[in-house]
């Protein structure tokens, strides 16, 4: 990240900014000073179809709705905030506009054909199908399965994320009662604030994933849910915990400081 | 196709939206292993991680390259900038993210710098499945 694209720390002034609202210099000068948060957040979201100057049009609107929306008084860092309100509106931008505008029709119907395609396998093998299965098996060329995994990921509608399982069982009744105890490894330690933020499905995902060195296919039976699903999920938890962290960098100090701690 | 005999190269701008292009460049020479499809998804997010780290590791660079071989029936992946790093890696990059999310779904993931000083991050995909 270039200096001029690293996020404003909550520090500085910002706080007092803040209190001045809606005194329009305070929110303009609010908006700018966390300005590269926005394009560094758009930046994320690009090469997925939609072009890098609307997804900034887009994250720079959320921005100045965290900025319109924030409570200093709730005890919470802007930069946290902003961030995932930031990362909210430009996922709804994929939802409301870019699967059914941007993706190619062929491809929307490849991508649904390759989900469809990839259950069956994984049901009739007991494994993970490959690429090569899967093409065989959806009449598709394996580039056009490779194609679909992008979009498909990129382009996941809501519905796919609803939290039952696709047998109609509650996911909390799949994942059981208690919380895995996360044992936060070196390297992990770091982003544990962020990692409790997730819910208790997409943690426990990860905690099979990375600790457990369960493959997707072996999640996937654990939970209940397809392997398709766990991919997704973990595409997106990853991505969660990455926006989280973006949101809390710059600010020179523990991530779990109060607010009112600060200078 | 089950082999790559020859290495496989590919340059694009050090743009975050052109790590699409090497997310599809290597889950198809994944492909070609014959990896399971969750582990063909896991290289694709490993390479967005290794790339989304240079990038911020290296501001200045203009190209992103792509390096797949294949070595002992697995992918041997590296991602490199074109710009030398005067520190590589940083404390921040081993700290980072991306890098605890790459040791979580690579083999043997190092952090490397060439002759010439480029930065480059490689890793070594699962072995291929046997398919029955």
């Amino acid at each position: 990240m270039s200096g001029e694209d690293r996020p404003a720390s909550d520090a500085d002034g910002a706080l007092e900014l803040f209190r001045r609202l809606p005194d329009p210099a305070a929110r303009e000068e609010l908006v700018e000073r966390f300005l590269p948060l926005a394009r560094h957040l758009a930046r994320r979201f690009a090469g997925r179809g939609e072009s890098l100057d609307d997804l900034i049009q887009v994250a720079d609107l959320g921005l100045l709705n965290a900025v319109d929306r924030f409570d200093p008084d709730r005890g919470v860092q802007f930069t946290t905030f902003a961030a995932v309100t930031i990362t909210g509106e430009l996922k709804r931008h994929f939802r409301d506009r870019g699967w059914s505008i941007r993706v190619p029709r062929s491809l929307q119907e490849s991508a649904l054909l390759v989900h469809g395609t990839l259950e069956t396998l994984w049901q009739d093998l007991g494994r993970s199908p490959t690429i090569t299965e899967i093409a065989r098996q959806a009449d598709l060329t394996e580039e056009a399965v490779i194609e679909a995994m992008d979009a498909i990921q990129a382009y996941s509608p809501a519905s796919l994320d609803a939290a039952v399982s696709e047998d109609g069982t509650a996911m909390s009744e799949t994942v059981g009662h208690a919380d895995p105890s996360f044992e936060i490894a070196e390297g992990w330690a770091s982003v544990a604030p962020a990692l409790e933020k997730l819910p208790l499905r997409e943690r426990r995902i990860l905690y099979l994933r990375f600790f457990k060195g369960m493959t997707q296919t072996e999640i996937a039976q654990e939970i209940g849910i397809s392997q398709m699903h766990i991919s997704r999920l973990i595409s997106q938890s990853l991505e969660r915990v990455r926006s989280e962290i973006r949101g809390t960098e710059g600010r020179g100090h523990d991530a779990s400081e109060p607010e009112g701690n600060r200078g | 196709m089950d082999d790559l005999s020859t290495p496989i190269t590919v340059n694009v701008a050090a743009r975050p939206d052109a790590l699409h292009i090497l997310r599809v460049v290597a889950a198809s020479a994944a492909a070609l292993l014959q990896l399971p499809f969750d582990a063909v998804d896991e290289v694709r997010i490993a390479v967005d991680e290794a790339g989304i780290l240079l990038l911020d590791s290296s501001p200045d660079a203009d190209v992103l390259q792509l390096e797949i071989t294949t070595s002992d029936g697995s992918l041997l992946i590296t991602l490199r900038t074109d710009v030398p790093a005067t520190e590589w890696p940083r404390a921040s990059d081993r700290e980072s993210w991306s890098w605890t999310v790459i040791q979580g779904l690579t083999l043997n993931p190092r952090f490397v710098s060439g002759d010439d000083g480029r930065p480059a991050i490689r890793f070594r995909t699962r072995s291929p499945m046997k398919t029955p």
